[in-house]
């Protein structure tokens, strides 16, 4: 009984600290679990198709990759998907987020391009519409075209081998 | 001399890639721009936390503000706006914390302290008086 107050207050603290902690947690973005939003994006040219929709990503897991030519940690990403890219396990598919095609192109040029198709989004829109809070974000897409992880940040080859490799060769029949 | 000054820092403000950057398209109705206006005040910036997307100057802000007044434009309400954004966002979005299941704590807290507080003082009172 002495302690009870105690007890109640460090109680609260631990109830308010995780609560207010919850949203930032990696692994619990509010996308995971939904559906691929519904957008549609024109390709960067030499492009498989000349644009990109939400409903493209079904059949086949994909990952779908938000960078930019003018990002730093996208460019230090980038070794990790040529990495995934030489598994040749899944198709990446990039949005390059408020870029221009002449300076994307001159930097898929210099760093290689791990991508199948590169999304144009000049304004912002399919990126808010999928949740991003800024570049480089993945995502990994079930042939249901559900969002099964949501990464935000660099890739590296770590995070690849240990949650993406892993989640698709669980998930696989 | 104070208006000439007043025009110089003005140029040199508008000569600013910040500001040109800042300059967002208004929506054409009055109203609906106030109404925009609004909402950006209830929307927090998810770059710099501490901000609404009304008052920060980050290229994700300007392009929810955008969005938000294309969403206007498509005849959306105020709900159906915000549903979106905390749909992919969380509910942190939201300058204001709604009162839902995960966030009542974060109400009551102050509340449940009150009491606790008075608890505290009755009985330290009691115990002093016998």
């Amino acid at each position: 009984m002495k302690y009870l107050p105690i007890v109640i207050i460090t109680l609260l603290v631990c109830i308010l600290g995780y609560v207010l902690y919850l949203p930032k947690v990696p692994g619990l973005s509010p996308m995971q679990g939904k559906p691929v939003p519904s957008f549609q994006l024109p390709t960067l040219e030499g492009s498989k198709n000349n644009f990109i929709t939400s409903k493209d990503f079904e059949n086949q897991y994909f990952l779908l990759n938000i960078f930019a030519s003018w990002c730093q940690a996208c460019e230090a990403e980038h070794p990790a998907l040529l990495y995934l890219n030489q598994k040749n396990i899944l198709p990446i598919v990039g949005i390059a987020w408020r870029d221009s095609p002449e300076k994307l192109q001159s930097w898929i040029q210099e760093h290689g391009n791990p991508y199948t198709s590169i999304g144009l989004d000049t304004t912002g829109e399919a990126v808010i519409t999928l949740g991003v809070s800024g570049a480089p974000e993945s995502f990994l897409i079930s042939p249901a075209g559900t969002i099964i992880y949501h990464h935000i940040g660099p890739l590296t080859q770590h995070v690849i081998d240990t949650i993406i490799l892993p989640l698709i060769s669980t998930e696989q029949p | 001399m104070k208006y000439s000054l007043f025009f110089c820092l003005l140029i040199v403000y508008l000569l600013t890639p910040s500001s040109w950057s800042f300059a967002d398209t208004l929506l054409v109705d009055p109203s609906k721009e106030s109404r925009a206006t609004h909402l950006f005040k209830t929307i927090r910036c998810q770059v710099c936390q501490g901000e609404s997307i009304d008052d920060s100057k980050a290229d994700l802000a300007k392009d929810m503000r955008q969005l938000i007044r294309n969403q206007i434009n498509q005849g959306r309400t105020d709900q159906e706006i915000k549903k979106f954004l905390s749909e992919r966002y969380g509910q942190s979005i939201l300058m204001e914390t709604p009162f839902i299941s995960i966030t009542w704590i974060i109400w009551l807290a102050p509340l449940l302290m009150l009491l606790l507080g008075i608890f505290m003082i009755v009985r330290t009172q009691q115990k002093s008086s016998y």
